[in-house]
């Protein structure tokens, strides 16, 4: 009877992802084997089979370069999910009301920023000439252009990615049982280890997955704050396809990168398993009850997470203050002040190529997030649920999507839709496809996350007593997972909104996104008028999601929107 | 239906891996064969860098012919490059902006269509500094829109000894007064090149010995001193953090018009390179005889004169000097006044880029550790 259990559920993601990124990557993928032409119709020569381009993608220059990006992922990593865990603890559990939605709104609205814009906002915060350098009197902060500066913005940059999930996870934990372990005479530290934590794991290996995962291919954060410091292997394979178009070495590694990055995660596997059967034979609850009772009031907490919380947050909206300011730069330099001036906002709207650009934007960000949070929500449900072979096939295959350097992805795309002719020449058709199948992933895990921190035993409990499997799906499954889609579908947004490689590759006519747009502008000198209408797409953006929220409120189908991102 | 998209995609794949498809195989049109009328109320789709046509041109030529202009934006050359190479006639432009280096790449893929230099008499008017170059010799398939040349940047206040040629350039990282203040430029040609172009060797070669001795040079006396790899460092420029820079023509007088009075310019020598983005008809483009129209709307001396003052680099066109005497930092948009035609090597996509991507890909792995 259960033999196939998940199998329904997980079918539109195989189906989507087969179609759309294993066979089309597959296909880059057999390049490896190949030799370049420069020359000619056809990018590589398949005609002789070889491994040759592996011997040369195993260079010094790779393994350099990879260490180099495994010390920046782990270490990104590991302070994101430190800085994410007290956040999320204290929207999940210490705030209400308006002040929830507020805390929500404040990770969030930063990340519908365009990611170049919000990254290169450092360089001029951080700059020797900057605002900070002048307001301390000091003439470097030594962070701009080192392994530091790459750091912070690779932590800036993904730090929503750790925080909405957990916070989902989280929040299904009910304050009465913490309470009841409290009035039970638990220590603090003890409710913490056994109630708390188990309810933010299954958020944290999300956190961590989403975090680590896209790091390991960023480029463009690294190099634009870490000068010189910053070689990455994601920067290796683009130039491969790109600068040197060595389609064949940049397939080859491409696939090492792949490769290693799935052994890192089964060795990050491995090692979770071992501390955890570690701690069972330690049990370190036994060793810290001698210093459970050092008179400590629970008010600690409380105050320091408030201050931690604005703290946060004001690291979260510096960089895009700073960018709303130098938007009203009258310069023609963005990041060189040279007066207040509005006519970059009065320009917009004669740029006619930057205003279609947000359209599309809007447009490819709706619609790939609608197809992401179906899809990945119903693929969430699977990993959580489905039988276990089933559950490791989708994991696997998420788990590739979501590790595959976008170059790679796109370049294959690209190569099927031209295969496919008239049928896939929409240009949207083409981004929201694209931008979707990173999204269906980033969806599953968060609603994973949920779903795997929830008693199994309800769906079960209704199964045993007679629903059908799609209405276990509609009216248990669905509901409980309402605050993780609504988490996943604004990082699925903000992923379509950030990026740059696969809409510049795969777009066609009348399709340049905005941030292709804004990058393009690079060349000739990042212009306000840019940074004027990225800061309108922002706000709007908020405020439309703010008014949706609001008419479901009215119409009472839902009890809040933003009670439903958190799920209260 | 998945059985037939994979079909699809073998033959795609097979295709790829050597065997000819028959699309390739047909004759491209010959340029007397184009339609000649330009429609009113069509189209014109270009594909270019954003911000990279006046908007004032774009205006005027709707205006004047009744075609409405489309202009989208790629991140990245070698993206258009990639999407003109595998699209094969059905990318959807009408016209694109397409750096000279990859010119013979696409005419071998037989991914662009030739001019119909009879339609473009504003050709004649056009700088030999930028016309007949190897990338296309007889302006075939690529017809100039405008270009630069790359030098360096420094601040006088700071680097006292101006530097004079490559050698000279990198010399200067080491003066303690410029504490790592320094950037050169975020590509392999440019880099690397400048090692060839400051000692006599070809920048095309693929001795293995020149790249190992230019590693070298680098290592020894360029990656301790060097702070970033920036194509674009015109704000660092403007903002005073960098004082050292090699820098593109065009954003180096970005830079010393934004920044301090005491920044500098000088071309690079002995040699130096030449880069030239032209107009390509690509292959399958729907609205040729409006294409034709439109870059000789631009050949114009006085539209071409409006493209300068939009973006600052020099379009080739000679006759629109005198619409452009007030022009700020105009010795730099016509970096080739005075200079002799051969200290510029027309950048070029050989064989020999693979060389210098991958020591420029060890320079940056050796000097991040």
């Amino acid at each position: 009877m259960r033999s196939v259990r998940g199998l329904v559920p997980s079918l539109p993601a195989f189906t989507w992802l087969c179609l759309f990124f294993l066979l089309p990557g597959a296909l880059v993928a057999v390049f490896s084997l190949g030799e370049s032409t420069f020359f000619g119709t056809n990018p590589v020569d398949l005609s002789a089979l070889s491994l040759h381009r592996y011997g040369e993608a195993t260079s010094d220059t790779f393994r350099i370069v990879f260490q180099n990006t495994l010390q920046l992922s782990v270490v990104g990593t590991a302070l994101c999910v430190l800085l994410a865990v007290p956040m999320a603890y204290l929207i999940a559990t210490r705030l209400t009301g308006f002040w929830k939605y507020a805390a929500i709104a404040a990770v969030v609205i930063p990340y519908w920023m365009p990611f170049l814009l919000r990254t290169y906002s450092w360089r001029i915060l951080l700059g020797d000439h900057g605002p900070i350098t002048g307001a301390l009197g000091v003439d470097s902060l030594g962070v701009l252009d080192t392994l530091a500066g790459a750091q912070l913005g690779v932590v800036y940059n993904y730090l929503p990615l750790a925080v909405l999930p957990i916070a989902v996870a989280l929040d299904r934990l009910d304050p009465a049982l913490r309470k009841a372990g409290r009035d039970l005479g638990a220590s603090p530290w003890r409710v913490f280890w056994q109630v708390t934590l188990p309810a933010v794991r299954p958020g944290v290996i999300s956190a961590a997955l989403l975090v680590f995962i896209p790091l390991m291919g960023d480029y463009v954060t690294p190099s634009i704050l870490g000068g010189v410091k910053a070689a990455v292997a994601g920067q290796l394979v683009s130039s491969s396809f790109l600068e040197s178009q060595d389609w064949a070495l940049g397939a080859a590694t491409a696939v090492l990168l792949i490769g290693l990055v799935l052994v890192v995660l089964g060795c990050a596997a491995l090692l979770l398993r071992l501390v955890s059967s570690l701690l069972r034979v330690v049990r370190p609850l036994d060793l810290t009850a001698r210093f459970a009772s050092t008179g400590w009031g629970h008010d600690f907490w409380g105050p320091g997470l408030r201050v931690f919380g604005i703290a946060l947050t004001a690291f979260l909206w510096l960089p895009i203050l700073t960018i709303v300011i130098y938007s009203f730069n009258g310069g023609r330099t963005l990041p060189v002040w040279s007066g207040f001036s509005t006519r970059w906002y009065a320009a917009v709207p004669d740029n006619h190529a930057l205003v279609s650009s947000i359209g599309i934007s809007l447009q490819v960000a709706l619609l790939s997030t609608l197809v992401a949070v179906i899809v990945g929500t119903l693929a969430g449900a699977a990993l959580a649920r489905a039988a276990r072979p089933l559950r490791r096939t989708l994991l696997g295959l998420l788990l590739i999507v979501f590790i595959t350097p976008e170059i790679v992805s796109a370049i294959g795309l690209l190569l099927l839709y031209v295969a496919a002719g008239p049928g896939l020449s929409n240009g949207v058709l083409r981004l929201v496809i694209a931008h979707s199948v990173i999204a269906v992933a980033i969806v599953a895990f968060v609603v994973q996350a949920r779903l795997s921190s929830l008693d199994p035993r309800l769906s079960d409990a209704a199964a045993d007593l007679g629903a059908p499997p799609h209405a276990v799906f509609r009216r248990i499954t669905v509901p409980l997972a309402v605050p993780a889609v609504l988490a996943a579908a604004v990082l699925a947004s903000t992923a379509s909104l950030d990026d740059v490689v696969a809409s510049s590759m795969l777009g066609n006519v009348g399709t340049t996104t905005l941030p292709v747009f804004v990058y393009s502008t690079v060349r000739n000198g990042l212009r306000g008028d840019a940074a004027a209408a990225s800061v309108g797409v922002m706000l709007l953006i908020a405020v439309a999601v703010v008014a949706i929220g609001w008419v479901l409120r009215l119409r009472g189908q839902s009890k809040s929107f933003a009670e439903g991102l958190v799920g209260q | 239906m998945i059985t037939r998209r994979l079909a699809v995609l073998l033959a795609a794949a097979l295709a790829m891996g050597g065997c000819t498809s028959p699309d390739n195989q047909a004759e491209p049109p010959a340029p007397g064969s184009y339609p000649t009328a330009v429609a009113k109320g069509s189209t014109l789709t270009i594909y270019s860098w954003a911000d990279y046509i006046s908007d004032e041109n774009l205006e005027a030529f709707e205006k004047a012919t009744g075609v409405h202009v489309k202009v989208d934006a790629y991140a990245s050359a070698e993206e258009a490059v990639a999407k003109l190479r595998l699209t094969q006639g059905t990318s959807g432009y009408d016209l694109v902006v397409m750096d000279g280096s990859y010119i013979p790449q696409l005419v071998q893929s037989k991914a662009l269509l030739a001019w119909d230099k009879s339609r473009l008499p504003g050709l004649s008017g056009l700088s030999k500094t930028f016309t007949g170059k190897s990338w296309d010799p007889t302006n075939t398939y690529a017809i100039p829109k405008s270009g630069g040349s790359t030098g360096y940047v420094w601040d006088s206040a700071v680097v006292k000894t101006p530097p004079t040629d490559w050698n000279s350039f990198y010399a200067s990282f080491a003066d303690p007064a410029v504490k790592r203040r320094t950037s050169v430029i975020d590509g392999a040609p440019s880099f690397v090149g400048s090692y060839f172009w400051g000692n006599g060797i070809s920048d095309q070669t693929t001795e293995r010995a020149d790249y190992v001795t230019a590693e070298q040079f680098y290592t020894a006396n360029v990656l301790p001193h060097l702070k970033e790899f920036n194509s674009y460092p015109r704000a660092d420029l403007a903002s005073g953090d960098i004082v050292l820079a090699q820098a593109f023509t065009g954003d180096a007088r970005g830079a010393l018009m934004d920044g301090a009075k005491s920044l500098r310019f000088a071309l690079g020598g002995p040699k130096t390179d030449l880069y030239v983005d032209h107009w390509v008809l690509p292959k399958g483009s729907q609205n040729i005889a409006a294409a034709h129209a439109f870059v000789q709307f631009l050949l114009n001396p006085e539209n071409a004169a409006r493209e300068t003052k939009a973006h600052g680099y020099y379009t080739g066109v000679e006759a629109s000097k005198q619409y452009l005497k007030d022009l700020p930092y105009k010795e730099i948009v016509f970096f080739d006044d005075g200079v002799p035609p051969d200290r510029f090597v027309p950048a070029e996509v050989t064989p020999a880029r693979k060389q210098a991507v991958a020591t420029f890909q060890r320079l940056k792995a050796v000097v991040s550790r």
